[in-house]
């Protein structure tokens, strides 16, 4: 993939992420994302089958209720345990050893490390976090998004830190997930990140942390 | 790969009119080297309140990178003392849950959706608007725990010209303030530190949880006082203590009314306390007569030997001997008979001469806050008095007009007499007797707001959810909460910025109060209100912004003057009780229901605080919850012969049947529990599905409770349970 074309697929990541709308409805549709897709996907050793239910006729055919109802079940906010699309949740709430609190090596919780340094990284790079973020910064969609940009001005080194410091806990997001029981279409959502970012990590492992990563 | 070919239609959520991240450096953009650059951040200290229970002990947060940091005690407040407890510690964990509320809530077609607060607002008024064209301002209702904005929930119902604001009180502790309050005029306070003999008849400190008393407690003890315990069970303060005296659950009455029938009849009490400063003495002679020990003995299972010999050690240490004025357990809203046994209690330490003594009782300084008007106008009030009858002759004429009856609430909305309700920092759901009829009450309403920053078995149902702040995200209103021998005022503060769209709970009455169409009693900033209601005190506001406690007025001197009561003085008989048709002197009153002695499945059904939860409000905080699964603390207590008899071993789970429940749960066998009870912890039975570390573990007392009203003082007589045991 050119750089170009990961920083379109982290944005499309992201749009697959946030609460679905007929917008991502008719996205979804286009001739054109799908043989984008399937090109990555073949690229990644995977096979495009793996997209028919993201991409298919009987996805063409899902209802926007259908999925906002999976949507709410499996990410909303309101109805017990949901499956968390937040790094904070993931990891020790609080590396600082000088940290006082009894939960500091907790794992669960939100703003913890990854948010606080997010908010930091947004400040400096005059990002504005939306209300609905306020204490999620380290959202799966705004890191995603935040990579796109990385992507479209940033340099190799820039990306090659974001990625291994900050995306390195969708194996455990696949995995809650799949307690959860999805259906197909968020279960491919995160398995075909999982695999973007394998994938770019496999690269930055392979050049030993060059800049090569294009 | 051709990108082109497709669009993308959802707009970015990240934005910023010159973003770019050429500029970002790599000592920010990398995690480790800004993780250890951040180790360097300034720690910003704020004085503030706890609010993992009612105490609010006094806490300085610390605040790193805009987070919480760590907490310490503040030692200058009356209440803790510089000490906190696992509540104070944990309970913050929940600040940052991801499970909280994260902003305001409607109920549409049986499913929550977000709403902004305007909105929400703009509803909630006109909700209320066509709910008063057809039914008088008294259908509606504000239900709270303990909290420091109060006094604004309160204006809120008196601007509606609603009677009807409410307190836990009735399953908490009416009874023992009522019986205080008709034999000394007030409830007192316990100079623990000071006392030689200590007698603590049902609280429990070390885990209830009161940490200055603990502390105390364990100074007095180290000063050689005398600690007795008076427990069905062998509770965490009955550790500290040189005796547990296991008492027959219900019968506290008849040890108290046979130690004061040894103090009279051996003469061991302060004469000329009785002389100067009680009344009904003489009468209280003829009574007590028909309560010696060996007839306690039969009653309570305390040997009569140890009653005479605990009462003359009691008597010995006068007037540095004390018994404690009680909180919820024994006689806090427990029995039937628990205003008899509070009336008992007080008369016992005035036979000590102890009322207003160093190392007996004493009534505490308490800051008199100042008004808000002439500044700002009064609410003209409520038109009619509570629907639930305290204060009325005829119905509960004892009962604490301010608290009310809160566990009335459901039965009044089941008779359409409340309609509206707003319930703030409370759970009536789980915390009241009967969950079922409360469920039924509670749905019946035609709107309820819930404001609270979880979604608990109340907020659940409701139709409105406002999110409540965690206490270190809010400035609230300034409260006399840590009043002590010096009058303390408390403030609590904002540490850390809030987490999710929450607004204190001043900013939301006071919002309210304009959306109902009372915003002329409103029309003031925090900050004002703060400072009119210090103003009488002689402190600044800025001066408790920066301490979060402050002694103000005079330091109390012993001496017991007039008292608050119609004779001014202690009324061992009282005229006032005997006018409205009940005993004016203490007299053995058996419980309402007792344990079938010939069924050896049938127990008393008695409960109690860990030091780990608070009702339920803590139970889902799962730093807490881990606690109580690493010491085993979800089970039933109960005797270990007992238990035997009906073939039970330690951890084998059982089936509890009463009245109204059944529930499941496992057995923690003992010899340290009165054998014709068991006992619950509470704060466990969680039944909301959104609380989802507390959801299903253990059962809660409340499960098995008939909705019953105490016939004098209207409380929930919590513990007027029996209960069948069966191996599950």
């Amino acid at each position: 993939m050119t750089t170009n074309e990961k920083e379109t697929f982290c944005t499309f990541a992201a749009s697959l992420l946030a609460p679905p709308d007929q917008g991502l409805l008719a996205d979804l549709e286009q001739q054109g994302l799908r043989s984008f897709l399937t090109e990555g996907v073949s690229r990644w050793g995977e096979k495009p089958q793996l997209l028919t239910t993201l991409l298919g006729r009987k996805g063409m055919k899902r209802s926007l209720s259908a999925l906002t109802k999976e949507y709410q079940r499996l990410f909303g906010s309101y109805r017990g345990k949901t499956v968390s699309l937040v790094e904070s949740t993931y990891k020790p709430w609080a590396g600082d050893k000088k940290c006082g609190m009894v939960f500091a090596a907790s794992k669960g919780l939100v703003m913890g490390d990854p948010a606080v340094h997010l908010l930091d990284v947004y400040r400096e790079a005059s990002l504005e976090v939306p209300e609905e973020f306020r204490s999620t910064p380290d959202h799966l969609i705004l890191e995603l998004e935040f990579l796109a940009l990385l992507y479209r001005d940033g340099t190799s080194e820039q990306i090659q830190s974001f990625i291994t410091d900050h995306l390195d806990w969708i194996p455990n997001l696949r995995e809650e997930l799949a307690l959860a029981r999805p259906k197909p279409f968020y279960r491919v959502t995160v398995e075909l990140i999982d695999m973007f970012l394998e994938n770019e990590q496999k690269d930055i492992k392979d050049t030993h942390g060059q800049t090569t990563i294009h | 790969m051709d990108h082109k070919q497709f669009t993308i239609s959802r707009r970015s959520f990240l934005k910023g009119t010159a973003a770019t991240t050429v500029a970002l450096s790599m000592g920010t953009l990398d995690f480790r080297r800004w993780a250890l650059a951040s180790e360097q951040a300034p720690v910003k200290r704020v004085p503030t309140l706890c609010n993992g229970c009612g105490n609010r002990c006094a806490i300085f947060a610390f605040v790193k990178n805009g987070r919480i940091w760590r907490i310490e005690g503040n030692k200058e407040a009356n209440g803790n003392q510089g000490v906190l407890c696992p509540k104070g510690h944990g309970y913050l964990h929940d600040l940052y849950n991801p499970n909280r509320v994260r902003g305001p809530l409607k109920r549409v077609n049986g499913r929550f959706e977000p709403i902004s607060w305007e909105q929400a607002y703009k509803e909630i008024g006109q909700k209320i608007n066509t709910l008063l064209l057809d039914n008088s301002p008294d259908t509606i209702f504000w239900v709270n725990f303990p909290q420091p904005n109060h006094a604004y929930a309160l204006r809120l119902m008196h601007a509606m010209r609603s009677p009807h604001y409410f307190t836990h009180g009735s399953t908490c502790y009416t009874a023992r303030n009522a019986g205080w309050n008709f034999t000394t005029g007030k409830l007192p306070s316990n100079d623990l530190k000071n006392a030689r003999f200590i007698m603590i008849v049902g609280r429990n400190p070390a885990a209830g949880i009161d940490l200055g008393q603990v502390k105390d407690i364990v100074k007095a003890r180290e000063e050689g006082a005398k600690l007795v315990v008076v427990d069905p069970r062998c509770n965490e303060t009955a550790i500290l203590a040189d005796e547990w005296l296991p008492v027959k659950p219900g019968t506290d009455l008849a040890l108290l009314l046979a130690m004061i029938n040894v103090i009279v009849e051996e003469k061991l009490y302060d004469a000329d306390f009785v002389e100067q400063h009680t009344v009904g003495f003489d009468q209280l002679e003829n009574e007590i007569i028909n309560y010696p020990p060996q007839w306690a003995e039969k009653v309570c299972d305390i040997p009569a030997e140890t009653i005479a010999r605990v009462a003359r050690q009691m008597a010995g240490e006068k007037p540095r001997s004390l018994v404690h004025c009680g909180y919820h357990g024994a006689f806090g809203s427990q029995y039937l008979n628990s205003f008899q046994t509070a009336r008992a209690v007080a008369i016992l330490n005035s036979l000590l001469g102890n009322i207003d003594r160093t190392g007996g009782v004493y009534f505490a300084k308490s800051a008199e806050l100042g008004e808000l008007q002439p500044v700002h106008p009064v609410p003209e009030g409520p038109l009619v008095p509570k629907a639930d009858g305290t204060g009325m002759p005829g119905r509960y004429p004892l009962g604490a007009y301010g608290d009310g009856i809160s566990h009335a609430i459901p039965e009044l909305a089941l008779r359409g007499k409340l309609k509206c309700g707003f319930v703030y920092h409370n759970n009536p759901l789980r915390t009241n007797p009967n969950p079922k009829r409360v469920i039924a009450g509670y749905k019946k309403l035609e709107l309820l707001v819930v404001i609270d920053p979880f979604l608990s078995e109340t907020a659940s149902i409701a139709h409105y959810v406002l999110p409540a702040p965690f206490y270190v995200e809010a400035d609230e209103a300034v409260d006399t909460n840590h009043s002590g021998k010096q009058a303390q005022v408390t403030l609590p503060q904002k540490a850390v910025e809030p987490v999710f769209d929450t607004r204190s709970g001043f900013q939301i009455i006071t919002e309210l109060g304009k959306a109902m169409g009372v915003g002329r009693y409103f029309n003031f900033t925090l900050e004002e209100a703060n400072e009119l209601r210090l103003q009488p005190l002689g402190v600044s506001l800025a001066e408790l912004k920066a301490k979060g406690v402050l002694p103000v007025g005079e330091v109390w001197k012993q001496g017991c003057g007039k008292l608050n009561t119609p004779s001014g003085k202690v009324e061992i008989y009282s005229a006032t009780l005997e006018r409205l048709g009940y005993p004016p002197i203490p007299r053995w009153e058996a419980p309402l229901v007792s344990p079938d002695e010939e069924d050896p499945h049938s127990f008393r059904l008695i409960h109690g605080k860990q030091a780990n939860h608070t009702h339920a409000m803590t139970a889902n905080t799962s730093y807490l919850m881990a606690i109580s699964h690493r010491y085993d603390l979800i089970r039933l207590w109960i005797n270990r012969a007992r238990a035997e008899k009906l073939g039970l071993d330690d951890g084998d789970l059982v089936q509890i049947t009463s009245l109204v429940g059944k529930g499941k749960i496992r057995v923690r066998l003992t010899e340290g529990l009165h054998p014709s009870c068991v006992w619950l912890p509470s704060g466990y039975g969680i039944f909301s599905k959104h609380l989802t570390t507390a959801y299903d573990q253990g059962v809660s007392y409340n499960d098995f409770l008939p909705t019953r009203f105490d016939p004098a003082v209207g409380h929930a007589m919590s513990s007027e349970i029996i209960v069948t045991l069966k191996k599950a």
